[in-house]
């Protein structure tokens, strides 16, 4: 994925992007409304080009078409037609909503029994919370997704914002000495991103300040608790 | 631009009303077809079947193969009509958006892996043969022709080659010895500025 990734407009509304590539432009399709009606429009056009290539077909395959119509079962419609940026953004503000409300209480939770550390938690709160706002309320934010056999999680960014923000969910408790650490995928070279533990449920949500300025996809793999530069340990979460 | 049911219009109404008439039709027929009319599909059919097939024909070539995935498209057309949606584009360019992919799909696939280096050899040369042509076919054909004739020949080679010959846009730029970029780019302007020549732009 990368910051001109609007420039795939042309050739995914020409069906001329790489498998891989059609799936990156689909999930930011899913997000840019820019893009999207771009999109719309190049298949205005190229459908244009379509039908000035219109030619009869054989007259043949009229009948057979209509035979076999009259014995195929149509698709169930959507229950919903996505209209909307808010709506197409649902299925990624609700784990980010339920990942906000986690933060807090687990956040509260851990400055409740631990008074010494309450004014870095705090910190940490806030810094997250700006840092979640600002990626939220970015017009350019994007989202890539990560699973595994344990848990599952999404890093959301905005290049506008220089602002990025991981969540995830179900990781499993780590040995000490051991902790998880994100990196963000770009030309197959993992590039070095937080080191974290999960709290309650496997939960975290970290802020992250540095964002590349492409990000292909991500992962999370074992780590030992100072982190390393390149992965050397199991890869936990793959990109989805 | 679709055959077989021509609309009475006045010389100078200007293409775009024609144009949207006919996709208002279109949009109609599918809509009724969305609720299981079979009626309303063998309309649609004969709207449609002439540029589905076409534009098939047009990347595939081989009109065996052709028939065999327009038979396909249409079938799709009826199974999916229920998921189109007006407020995501016309019913025109819905149905060729499927018709395309599909097409392209069959061509990137192995069985025809052989068959498409022939073509690719004979792709510039060959003419596109052309059936049976009305008059609206022509005008269109001719409108497309001319937009095309605006772009600036990479655009037009990268664009055609894209969308008639099914190519990836890293064929694209293989063929015509361009870097990835620069035809990913020119893939993307040079349908911007076909979308002004044709109106079609909001």
């Amino acid at each position: 994925m990368t910051a001109d990734i609007h420039t795939l407009a042309g050739a995914y509304a020409l069906d001329a992007l790489t498998d891989e590539e059609l799936r990156d432009f689909a999930r930011h399709l899913a997000v840019c409304e820019a893009c999207a009606l771009e999109v719309e429009e190049f298949r205005a056009t190229t459908s244009l080009m379509g039908a000035a290539s219109a030619e009869t077909p054989p007259a043949s395959m009229r009948a057979s078409v209509l035979g076999r119509v009259a014995t195929t079962p149509q698709v169930r419609p959507e229950p919903a037609p996505v209209t909307s940026l808010r709506q197409r953004l649902q299925p990624v503000l609700l784990p980010v909503a339920a990942g906000l409300v986690l933060l807090v209480a687990v956040l509260t939770g851990v400055v409740r029994s631990q008074q010494s550390q309450l004014s870095s938690l705090e910190l940490a709160q806030a810094q997250n919370e700006r840092a979640l706002l600002a990626v939220l309320t970015a017009p350019d934010n994007q989202t890539l997704t990560m699973r595994g056999d344990s848990g599952n999680g999404l890093v959301m960014w905005s290049a506008s914002a220089a602002q990025a923000v991981l969540f995830v969910q179900n990781l499993n408790d780590l040995s000490e000495g051991q902790a998880y650490q994100l990196w963000f995928m770009r030309d197959g070279v993992p590039q070095p991103s937080a080191v974290f533990s999960p709290g309650l449920q496997g939960r975290a949500t970290v802020a992250l300040d540095f964002v590349p300025d492409r990000i292909d996809a991500v992962a999370v793999t074992i780590e030992p608790s100072s982190g390393s530069s390149a992965p050397t340990g199991r890869m936990v979460l793959t990109p989805a | 631009m679709i055959g077989q049911h021509a609309r009475k219009r006045t010389p100078r109404a200007g293409l775009r009303a024609v144009r949207t008439g006919e996709m208002r039709d279109a949009t109609e027929l599918l809509q009724r077809t969305a609720l299981g009319d079979q009626a309303a599909f063998a309309e649609l059919y004969d709207l449609v079947a002439a540029p589905v097939y076409g534009l098939i024909r047009r990347v595939l070539r081989d009109p065996a193969q052709s028939e065999e995935v327009a038979q396909e498209v249409m079938l799709e057309i009826w199974k999916q009509a229920p998921r189109f949606s007006s407020a995501r584009g016309s019913a025109n360019a819905w149905m060729l958006t499927i018709a395309h992919r599909r097409a392209v799909d069959r061509v990137r696939s192995e069985e025809s892996a052989r068959k498409r280096d022939d073509r690719t050899a004979a792709e510039a040369e060959e003419r596109h043969d052309i059936v049976a042509e009305e008059v609206e076919t022509r005008m269109e054909r001719e409108r497309v022709r001319r937009a095309l004739g605006s772009l600036t020949e990479l655009q037009r080679e990268a664009v055609e080659l894209a969308y008639y010959g099914g190519h990836t846009y890293r064929e694209v730029a293989q063929l015509l010895q361009a870097p990835e970029g620069t035809v990913k780019t020119r893939l993307r302007d040079g349908l911007i500025r076909l979308r002004d020549e044709l109106g079609v732009g909001q």
